[in-house]
């Protein structure tokens, strides 16, 4: 393995001193001169048509300089395909979800916008609801999204391999249901933004956005206006997590607003509207019906997964194909069977969470892997060892493991949890739950995909970076800077983090799929390259060598095989400045223009390269007389390559778990039978805390991948991917009782224990 | 378009179109080919006729049917709709191959 100098270290955050000082600037920190204040009305009912809406009263309360409505935009519906563009920035016609903003109001504060929404009249017709899946597809289900005459929103088949072969080759077969419930998010900024407007009518939006670039391109055709019309620029963003990817009605209105008032508008949500109206997790109900020979090996599997994701598609439609196509791996399966279906309700709109759908996949698959390693006596461990993908392994559906550390994950995990140990003996109630997952670095979904990187050489011989990714809370900018500043051979504190902004920075597209690490930073290292290139051309002359000849270390840049003929790397930049008038600037960008685009159609192809894999095992305990499950212990095996930071990367793994543990055993977001949120507080939605989530460690497990910069992968997904189905494998060998219907709550295991007593 | 609509299929066509997709083209229903009972179809045409078609009636093309909306990317045998001639206006022949694919603005 190399040794880098910064490389690999777990250096300070860029951003670590001004957040944990609180003098980071957010979103809802931002003001501008004139600046006025926003607020939403939202609909009380869940399903209604629109007949009226009066604004006359709000109008003229003093301090309320503008109201607008869904007829104030340009009713250009978007979405994420555009074949399903199914939501307008505001609803004209009918409102689809509790929560709904119908209308907004901007005043010189915010006490008087509020005001004002309590005047504004708003008469509805109410619909009957659709909740559930059920519902949905019902005989004579209402419609609930005007652009589309079905419930069903997307559909996909797809079929790799030969499945009937499969099944009959398989000595075991077993078939379960599993269902998930609806969560939300669980970023710790509220959705937030300013808007300002300039005389020639060109936008300035800063938001709290995951990925300004989808929010940019979907606002600037809502709005019927020119990309070039709209700036973005993002400020620090409190968590992402897939919940800030779209531009909601708060972003809308408030631009809106801005145009109308011709002031700067600001809109800051408390968190009550994120829980009720924003986005979610879709609700799952899955089959899955699998084949194993006696051996272990798995010869086919089977899914049908329902997903009801709310009235519009989102970003639906890929968790779908995600969900069928990523089934692939972590597991060697030579044939696989995918009936998946997207269907609308009347909840909260859904977009996904960390780890996308491959956590419930993942959930279900491993679930039910395990169900059949005890029905066979086959060790569940022994079992993920045997079907493990390998190095060069070519899934059924196309997809190429390029590198694969997982079955040193699976060893390394069973062996720091003490899994050989625990067969023999544990305590009364203690279990270890065991599963592995897989998740790619980045997709190819067509158009816009590349990443790029400029670097600015300061006078002082400092680099500035700007790059289009986002930093979200995960810590790209860290990572970045210390690519950069291996490449180049200077320490980490030579690099800065410049700021995301449309105007300077190609923003990627999209921030999301554990992609930043991998494409910005092999664009990071392109950029890097560039400014050598240019910098060897100034100091070979001086050195009297040619420019493929130079290289750069220590803040010194000498002829290669000859370090004594050597220059200060802030020489090298003098000359640039004073002698050559020239100051340097470099540019890098990467793609992985050889994976295939996504086939919506089929599933198949090579999908991504940097698959990253996890092993999590988890020592749980169940008190039996409670049903309370306590989670005591977890180890994740993690390969992500080369560790850039090993903090960081840590940070990932433990996060994305401690993230779905809520997930596994209490989050749910719940609805009354008129559509009504019932849980939209932090009273009544309960999160992990540092005091719920298990004692955790990390195995790093170092592999180097072809494709990766410096040889890492993504990072911060796949641990999600696993943890749903760790906890449930970990009830089951705590108690001996498997609850396939998430949470997994101390009343549903009471019930499964007082059903397996009889009684 | 004398007096054919967008709509109106003769199945069995004297001009015969190949295509090709990364979605299922007709929403519900896939398509690989598709007849016309003329020669000369413009591109336009087709993939108005397409939209007609699908269940979820895409919009392929902007409301004055002269440019190609965002999202989607359009090859006649393999060369961009953009490269052609003719554009969107582009003559199709008799064994044409025409790619449409779709591209996807979100995330997850």
């Amino acid at each position: 393995m190399k040794n880098y100098s910064v490389v690999g270290k777990s250096v300070e955050r860029t951003d670590a001193r001004v957040k944990v000082t609180g003098s980071a600037r957010y979103a809802g920190d931002l003001a501008a001169p004139g600046m006025l204040h926003a607020k939403i009305l939202r609909s009380p009912v869940a399903h209604a048509k629109i007949l009226n809406i009066d604004a006359g009263r709000a109008f003229a309360l003093p301090g309320v300089m503008a109201v607008i409505t869904g007829k104030d935009f340009p009713g250009i519906p978007f979405g994420t395909r555009p074949d399903i563009r199914d939501q307008l920035p505001m609803p004209i016609t009918k409102v689809h979800h509790f929560g709904e903003g119908v209308a907004a109001v901007a005043a010189l504060d915010e006490d008087t916008a509020e005001e004002a929404l309590d005047l504004i009249r708003v008469d509805y017709e109410e619909l009957p609801v659709v909740l559930t899946a059920r519902d949905a597809l019902a005989p004579g289900a209402p419609l609930v999204n005007e652009f589309k005459g079905s419930n069903i929103a997307y559909f996909s088949d797809f079929l790799f391999g030969d499945v009937e072969k499969g099944f009959k080759e398989a000595d075991y077969i077993k078939e379960e249901s599993f269902t998930s419930q609806r969560t939300s998010v669980g970023f710790i900024e509220p959705h937030a933004c300013l808007a300002e407007v300039d005389p020639t009518g060109r936008v300035l939006l800063q938001g709290s956005k995951q990925s300004p670039y989808i929010t940019w391109r979907h606002m600037c055709r809502a709005l019927d206006i020119p990309l070039s019309k709209m700036r973005i620029v993002n400020p620090f963003v409190g968590g992402g997590f897939s919940g800030k990817h779209d531009p909601f009605d708060v972003d809308f209105a408030t631009v809106r607003l801005a145009q109308v008032t011709g002031r700067p508008v600001k809109t800051v949500l408390n968190y009550d509207e994120v829980l009720a109206a924003y986005r979610q997790r879709n609700a799952m109900d899955v089959k899955l019906k699998i084949g194993i020979k006696k051996n272990g090996a798995i010869t086919a599997l089977r899914a049908e997964n329902i997903l009801e994701g709310g009235p519009i598609s989102g970003i639906g439609p890929f968790n779908i194909y995600f969900f069928g196509a990523f089934l692939n791996v972590p597991y060697k399966i030579p044939a696989i069977e995918y009936h998946g279906k997207l269907v609308y309700s009347n909840r909260a709109p859904c977009g996904t969470v960390r780890g996308q759908e491959i956590v419930l996949a993942q959930f279900a698959l491993d679930s039910l892997l395990h169900m059949v390693g005890e029905d066979m006596g086959i060790d569940p461990v022994e079992l993920r060892a045997i079907n493990a993908v390998t190095d060069s392994w070519h899934c059924a559906n196309g997809l190429i493991v390029d590198v694969s550390g997982l079955s040193t994950c699976i060893e390394r995990a069973a062996e720091k949890i003490g899994w050989k140990a625990s067969r023999k003996s544990r305590p009364e109630g203690r279990g270890i739950g065991f599963s592995c997952a897989s998740h790619p670095s980045g997709t190819r979904l067509g158009g816009h995909f590349g990443s790029s990187v400029m670097l600015k050489l300061l006078e002082d011989g400092k680099v500035v970076i700007t790059h289009g990714a986002t930093e979200i809370g995960q810590g790209s900018n860290t990572v970045f800077c210390q690519m950069c500043a291996e490449e180049l051979g200077l320490p980490f504190e030579d690099i800065i983090q410049g700021v995301s902004d449309s105007d300077t920075a190609i923003l990627d597209s999209g921030m999301f799929g554990d992609r930043a690490t991998y494409w910005d930073g092999n664009a990071t290292i392109m950029a890097a390259r560039d400014l050598k290139r240019q910098l060897a051309e100034i100091a070979s002359p001086v050195l009297k060598a040619d420019p493929s000849e130079i290289e750069f270390g220590n803040r010194r840049i000498f002829v290669r095989g000859a370090p004594e003929r050597a220059m200060d790397w802030i020489l090298a930049v003098r000359k640039a400045y004073y002698e050559k008038g020239s100051p340097l600037y470099a540019r890098g960008t990467w793609a992985a223009t050889d994976i295939d685009i996504v086939d919506w159609k089929t599933g198949k192809g090579n999908l991504a390269h940097g698959l990253d894999f996890i092993a999590t095992a988890m020592e749980i305990e169940v008190d039996r007389e409670t049903g309370q499950v306590t989670l005591v212990k977890a180890v994740h095996g993690d390969d992500a390559g080369q560790p850039i930071n090993p903090a960081m990367l840590e940070g990932q793994a433990n996060g994305g778990s401690a993230h779905m543990t809520g997930h596994a055993l209490y989050e749910e977001s719940l609805y009354d039978e008129k559509g009504h949120a019932l849980n939209h507080s932090w009273r009544d939605y309960k999160q992990p805390t540092a005091l719920d989530v298990p004692e955790y460690s990390v195995e790093h497990i170092h592999t180097h991948d072809p494709y990766g910069p410096f040889g890492a992968k993504g990072a911060g997904e796949a641990s999600s991917c696993s943890t749903l189905a760790a906890v449930a494998n970990g009830v089951s060998d705590a108690i001996g009782v498997r609850i396939k219907d998430l949470p997994i709550t101390p009343e549903k295991i009471l019930e499964a224990l007082r059903a397996k007593e009889g009684k | 378009m004398d007096g054919f609509g967008p709509c109106a299929i003769i199945r069995e066509g004297l001009m015969r179109i190949d295509l090709e997709s990364n979605f299922v083209l007709l929403g519900s229903e896939d398509l690989e080919a598709i007849e016309f009972d003329r020669p000369g179809v413009p591109l336009k045409e087709l993939l108005e006729t397409l939209s007609c078609r699908s269940s979820d009636a895409p919009e392929f093309l902007d409301s004055r049917g002269s440019a190609l909306n965002q999202g989607w990317d359009v090859e006649v045998n393999g060369v961009s709709f953009a490269l052609c001639d003719g554009r969107l206006d582009t003559v199709l022949k008799d064994g044409d191959k025409v790619t449409i694919k779709l591209e996807l603005l979100g995330g997850g």
